[in-house]
């Protein structure tokens, strides 16, 4: 009984967190790592969350979870030394490949394939460059579709706030995004 | 819920000039729908209108985002197991325990220490028929390593719930429990042991005849 109720909860959620955890962390393994932990804390706790806070809890998780691998992230990133660009533009470092952020196959298929990987990647940078709780407000909003007030309650944020950071963080991260998408090299970004 | 304080609102009032049409705008680059007034509106103002620009513009950027991979969808289901494997939900922290019961548990058990020291048969009680009691040495240490568990007890009781004295009062209680207590009790201070505590006199049987 709960085993199909979480498998439906699974079907209804599992896409917009995935794109929620791809777009905080820009690594497919890491966000597929992510969803499944937010899940299987969900499977520990199916009792006691309700079907219709279910996106929002998760959506938390998933967020919590993200927060606490970036942080890690820039640990080990202070650790191993300034980054450095490739041809593309794409942000490496030296024990990396391209592979280890977005992978092509992820992204569709058709001639506008490297194109679209490009635009992921410039995202996840600009993302990363946004601001809590602006990221996690347009997350919340854009990928899950939450309401205002359901987000103003997760962020502990007042509802106004939630509107006004919301168009403040859209035209943020379009400057952000758009900048990436203009900066010829990243190398002496650390 | 955060409350406004003056300087939030200062920090918001910059963007607070068309607060009212921000749920049109955002319903717009959602759904397509708006209201004429909304339409009105943009038409004549241009932070509204580049508000609908960027919202509709960073819809568009998340949209390629790809869903879950169906194998990661099945490794979840793999790893979740059946009803049966479910783990129960975690429980929630437990309330603090109510400061008696860890004396009371302390108290019990050493009550439990003596009966564990005393020979079996007991000591304590006299075999029927015999008009003396006999204080045997073992009585006698019972008696002096139960003076000062309970000693230490007092202490602990004496000095509130601090964890050093929980901690102390636990241990002579396991100890206790144990079998174990006398390398422990004879490492308690002198200092909180009551001055008569010591020596405790051996019991003399013909001073005190019962029968």
């Amino acid at each position: 009984m709960q085993r199909q109720r979480f498998e439906s909860l699974l079907r209804q959620h599992q896409d917009p967190l995935h794109r929620q955890a791809l777009a905080m962390l820009g690594d497919a393994d890491e966000a597929q790592d992510v969803v499944q932990d937010s899940y299987l804390k969900l499977w520990a706790r199916l009792d006691e969350v309700e079907d219709a806070t279910c996106r929002a809890w998760l959506a938390q998780v998933v967020r919590n979870g993200c927060l606490d691998r970036i942080r890690r992230q820039k640990v080990r990133r202070t650790a191993q030394g300034p980054v450095r660009s490739d041809r593309q533009g794409l942000m490496l470092r030296d024990d990396e490949s391209a592979e280890a952020t977005l992978e092509v196959s992820d992204l569709g298929t058709g001639v506008d394939r490297l194109h679209q990987q490009l635009d992921a990647q410039r995202l996840v940078a600009a993302m990363e460059e946004l601001k809590e709780p602006w990221r996690s407000i347009i997350l919340l909003r854009e990928v899950h579709d939450l309401p205002y007030e359901e987000i103003a309650t997760r962020l502990d944020l007042s509802l106004s706030a939630v509107k006004v950071y919301l168009h403040r963080a859209r035209r943020r991260l379009r400057e952000l995004f758009e900048d990436e998408a203009t900066a010829p090299a990243r190398g002496a970004r650390a | 819920m955060s409350i406004h304080t003056p300087d939030n609102l200062r920090e918001l009032s910059p963007d607070s000039r068309c607060l009212q049409w921000l749920d049109g705008i955002d319903r717009l680059a959602r759904d397509g729908e708006a209201t004429p007034e909304l339409q009105a509106h943009l038409a004549g103002c241009t932070t509204c209108a580049q508000r609908l620009d960027d919202a509709r513009f960073t819809r568009e950027l998340l949209r390629p985002l790809p869903g879950l991979p169906a194998d990661a969808s099945a490794r979840i289901l793999a790893a979740v197991g059946g009803d049966a494997a479910r783990p129960a939900a975690p429980r929630r922290a437990p309330a603090p325990r109510r400061r008696w019961s860890s004396w009371a548990a302390v108290a019990a058990a050493a009550a439990a220490f003596v009966a564990l020291l005393l020979p079996a048969g007991g000591g304590v009680r006299p075999p029927a028929g015999d008009a003396v009691p006999v204080a045997s040495a073992e009585l006698d240490q019972a008696a002096r390593e139960l003076h000062i568990a309970m000693r230490v007890v007092g202490l602990a009781m004496a000095q509130g719930t601090s964890m050093a004295t929980r901690e102390m009062g636990g241990k002579v209680g396991s100890a206790v429990m144990q079998g174990t207590a006398k390398p422990l009790l004879e490492a308690v201070p002198p200092s909180i042991l009551p001055r008569r505590a010591q020596p405790v006199a051996p019991l003399d049987p013909q001073a005190h005849p019962r029968g």
